[in-house]
């Protein structure tokens, strides 16, 4: 088949199209997020002493929902050929680096390194996790991703965070062995999740652009 | 590559009205894209067999993705991103290829030779894996032989869909048969 020949039956079939609009997508992932955090927050019950935590839970708390916002707006970024990189590519690592740095630091200062067995806040960062990734892999499969994985472990880890601010909200465990073991730990893990997932999900044949 | 911004936005120009449905400028834009293809695949390939069978596959890419384009951003970074895939995706094959035809290369070349009927075996039950009308396509093009055109016909589908379900197909079995190797290597 002749260059020209395969034009004439692209333009033949055209039909028309909405452009996809990342910014509405990650606008519409950011009300889906907080309804998440807000509606956990409130089933499992705010924990009692958030008026009186220590500053570094309002500071792990604001970089857990920069993270998120970090990691969301990255993937969509990456379901466009062509986007332009700049320094809020590198965001995500940095904010996460923090995060789990300041953990870190923290269990030099810890009166007891014995881990806890608090199996429910790994549950429920994985299930709402999952839940609130979904408009970010649905934005993936409708847009044409050129690196999938780095954009599936990039919803993987928006979707962990968001969820993890919502258990930030009602676990009142606040030792940092607890936090690296069930806060951290599981929302690093969601990054392979979120590549496997888009391998299935966005990768599939039968997805919208796959092509690209 | 530099890019002149009256191009890029007549470029722009020209998809937002494709985007809306107006076949003159998707033609025009088409035709525009293919010859900008050439030229940036004729700096780096040699055969024009080749070049024309990526400008085809990039104008699928384009014409199957052309709803992610925003009328907002620049034209050009979003066209070259596609081609600079395509091109990729080119190499990577041409580099499989180049591995099964020669071997690892520590190997002997009595193992060398032998690939041949598990690649097949592989090839075969990556094509049954296929959705029903990727698979027929498939079959129809490559295990018969038959023309696009004759597959059309058959299908009672426009080429250019064949050409579309076929190149969608020839994805995932790129996809599944790159799994089947890193699986056999590991």
């Amino acid at each position: 088949m002749k260059t020209n020949d395969l034009i004439s039956q692209l333009v033949g079939g055209l039909k028309p199209v909405a452009p996809i609009r990342p910014s509405a997508w990650f606008g519409g992932w950011v009300a889906v997020g907080a309804f998440f955090v807000v509606g956990t927050a409130g089933f499992f019950g705010v924990r009692p002493d958030l008026v009186v935590a220590h500053p570094w839970f309002f500071i792990e708390s604001t970089l857990i929902l920069l993270t998120s916002g970090a990691c969301a707006w990255r993937a969509v970024k990456l379901g466009i050929p062509g986007s332009k990189p700049t320094w809020m590519d590198r965001l995500p690592v940095f904010l996460i680096a923090l995060w789990a740095g300041g953990t870190v630091v923290r269990l030099f200062r810890a009166s007891s390194l014995v881990p806890d067995l608090h199996v429910v806040c790994a549950a429920v960062l994985w299930g709402v996790g999952i839940v609130v990734s979904i408009p970010l892999f649905i934005f993936l499969r409708r847009a044409a991703p050129l690196n999938t994985a780095a954009a599936g472990a990039s919803a993987g880890l928006a979707g962990a965070s968001m969820s993890a601010l919502s258990v930030q909200l009602f676990c009142v465990n606040s030792s940092p062995v607890h936090d690296l073991l069930w806060h951290i730990l599981p929302f690093l893990l969601s990054a392979p999740l979120g590549l496997l997932g888009a391998a299935i999900w966005v990768k599939s044949p039968f997805a919208k652009s796959r092509p690209v | 590559m530099p890019i002149d911004p009256e191009e890029n936005r007549r470029f722009a120009g020209l998809m937002r009205q494709a985007q809306e449905g107006d076949r003159f400028a998707y033609d025009a834009l088409l035709r525009d894209i293919a010859s900008r293809s050439t030229l940036f695949l004729q700096k780096r390939l040699g055969s024009a067999v080749v070049i024309e069978d990526l400008v085809q596959d990039i104008l699928v890419s384009i014409h199957v993705s052309r709803h992610t384009y925003d009328p907002v951003r620049p034209f050009f970074p979003w066209m070259y991103a596609i081609v600079r895939r395509r091109l990729a995706d080119y190499w990577r094959s041409e580099w499989q290829r180049l591995k099964r035809d020669t071997g690892e290369p520590d190997g002997n070349m009595a193992e060398a030779a032998v690939p041949e009927a598990p690649l097949s075996e592989a090839v075969g039950l990556a094509i049954d894996e296929l959705p029903e009308r990727q698979r027929t396509v498939v079959t129809l093009l490559k295990v018969n032989g038959y023309s696009l055109k004759e597959v059309a016909g058959r299908l009672n589908m426009t080429e250019s869909a064949i050409k579309v379900t076929a190149h969608r197909a020839y994805s995932a079995l790129r996809k599944k048969l790159t799994a089947m190797d890193t699986y056999e290597n590991e």
